[in-house]
């Protein structure tokens, strides 16, 4: 999971920001010719893009809610399969045909008054997920400790587990911040340089884990005992492994990423994200637990911290692992939140706006709910930002099918787009209400959230076509 | 990602960059064989990632 390829929320401020592969120009213009890059420069990007600290977590919270072997291993095989898909015939074709942002397609669709509200909403999302890099990389401070020092949380935890667990996330996320302060160019440097090397470590762990359990039978590993009460189903499992990034391919986020390729075979590159960043890292990262809980009698529910896990099988160079992994991805998610932040306040300052950005993800860092709680909140998070994915498909391939305007905000000048507004508020409220994490929920029954982004980008595009088609009709009858 | 042509620190940072790639992945199999004590694994592991942070960047140079 990353947001290092997300998109921009300001103009003329992106120019530290991008990932080595790819270009930060063009902004607010359909990228040239001469700009375009092959396929080579997308897939080392992809691999190191998304193989971060936060994997250290989802596998072991699969093995929390009692996932079986097949759904691990076949389930998490089709779903990221399915995400390569959505990358390679979804995003990458409409990126490499409008050539633009999603920032700019935005504006052209929704009004630039929207594109500060889907801002806002990412910026708000970007701190939480900086906030549980944040609480992934602190764990791995315990270990450099005496036993004991620091009090590490675990699944249950939701609230600080002491003063020195608070001081290593103020301390770690104060780090970030300030490098965030600074521009990422180093960090995206070392996040480019590191991805081989962590994908190694992450395996690494799991063959250490092998030995120590003395069997190379992972599918036996992965079985869940007797009487195991199951969480997650199969269906659930491939859902999650191609939802975990709706807002990057249904979402569209990697129009940002795909409009400098040469063709949209480079959506291929996804794969080296998904299958050695998603795939293989969740199913070592699961293998720490399942020793701990074998051998150790950890209980599943409560689990145990990664950053104890990854120093008890393969030492110091896996604590640096956590850290750069945390630090990589958290780091330019704290720079763009700040940038979120700053086009819904323009008078603040870009400082100000990252200290701010800063303040919050360490705050949510603090506070172990967010990390312990990640696969819900990956399904809120592209719940609330992928249906915006559905109007840009409706604008690209549907618009003259079904006679509606393309690029509509564009044409009339439209600060806010209402047909953009309701068919993106309805279904996503609608859907997160059907979920755990809603206060109220009148349904009478609960959807995991990562059920969600699919039907609500569908729901998002549909209602976009109906919505303009009655308000084309009416500012017909009214003509 | 492009790779630096011209620099005279290529090639010699290529081995030892893979040189520390093996040194992270061989020594897990070894453990995993019974052929190398864990302590042993993990000292070579992190000699492997100094040497691989010291070698990736002239290896893996970003015109």
């Amino acid at each position: 999971m990353t947001t290092q390829d997300h998109e921009h929320a300001g103009q003329g401020m992106v120019d530290e920001v991008e990932s080595p592969a790819v270009g930060s120009e063009y902004e607010r213009e359909r990228v040239p010719e001469g700009a375009l890059k092959g396929p080579s420069s997308f897939w080392g990007m992809y691999a190191g893009e998304h193989t971060a600290g936060t994997e250290f977590m989802i596998g072991p919270l699969f093995v929390k809610w009692g996932a079986d072997a097949f759904s691990l291993i076949v389930g998490l095989l089709i779903g990221n399969l399915l995400a390569v898909l959505t990358w390679r015939y979804l995003t990458a074709p409409i990126a490499c045909s409008e050539r633009l942002t999603l920032y700019s397609k935005m504006e052209k669709i929704a009004g630039r008054g929207l594109v500060t509200v889907y801002n806002l909403a990412n910026g708000l999302l970007f701190c939480f997920l900086a906030g549980s890099m944040i609480t992934v990389s602190a764990t791995a401070v315990g270990p450099f400790f005496p036993e004991g020092t620091i009090a590490m949380p675990t699944f249950s935890s939701t609230m600080p587990t002491g003063p020195a667990w608070i001081a290593a996330c103020i301390v770690i996320g104060a780090a970030m911040t300030f490098v965030a302060l600074k521009g990422y160019d180093v960090v995206a440097l070392v996040g480019h340089y590191s991805a081989p090397w962590m994908f190694l470590i992450f395996l690494a762990c799991a063959i250490v884990t092998l030995g120590k359990l003395g069997t190379t039978d992972v599918w036996a590993l992965l079985t869940p005992p007797p009487g195991t009460e199951r969480s997650i189903s199969f269906v659930g499992i491939v859902l999650f492994a191609w939802f975990c990034n709706a807002a990057m391919h249904i979402g569209m986020a990697d129009l940002s990423v795909l409009r400098f390729a040469k063709s949209p075979s480079a959506g291929w590159a996804s794969a080296a994200g998904m299958f050695l960043g998603h795939y293989v890292a969740w199913i070592c990262a699961a293998l720490l637990l399942i020793y701990w809980v074998k051998e150790k009698g950890v209980n599943p529910q409560e689990g145990k911290d990664p950053g104890t896990m990854v120093n008890d099988a393969v030492g110091w160079a896996g604590l640096v692992c956590i850290i750069i992994a945390g630090w990589t991805t958290a780091n330019p998610t704290i720079y763009r939140a700040g940038l979120a932040f700053q086009g819904v306040l323009p008078g603040l300052s870009r400082t100000g706006a990252t200290l701010l950005a800063g303040a919050v993800c360490i705050a949510a860092g603090i506070f172990p709910a967010f990390a312990m709680r990640l696969l819900d909140f990956v399904g809120v998070y592209g719940t609330i930002l992928a249906p915006v994915g559905g109007l840009i498909v409706v604008d690209h391939f549907l618009a003259d099918v079904v006679g509606i305007d393309r690029d509509p905000a564009a044409k009339s000048g439209a600060s806010v787009n209402m047909a953009v507004l309701i068919a993106w508020l309805v279904p996503v409220l609608i859907g997160l209400s059907m979920t755990a994490v809603s206060p109220v929920n009148p349904w009478g029954f609960e959807v995991p959230p990562w059920y969600l982004p699919l039907p609500c980008t569908m729901a998002c595009g549909i209602l976009y076509i109906l919505l303009s088609k009655f308000a084309s009709g009416r500012a017909a009858a009214a003509a | 990602m492009t790779t630096s042509e011209k620099s005279p620190y290529h090639t010699p940072a290529k081995v030892v960059g893979l040189a520390a790639l093996a040194g992270t992945i061989l020594p897990p199999v070894a453990f995993l064989c019974g052929a190398m004590p864990l302590d042993t694994v993990k000292g070579i592991m992190l000699v492997s990632t100094i040497l691989w942070f010291v070698a990736a960047p002239w290896w893996m140079k970003v015109d």
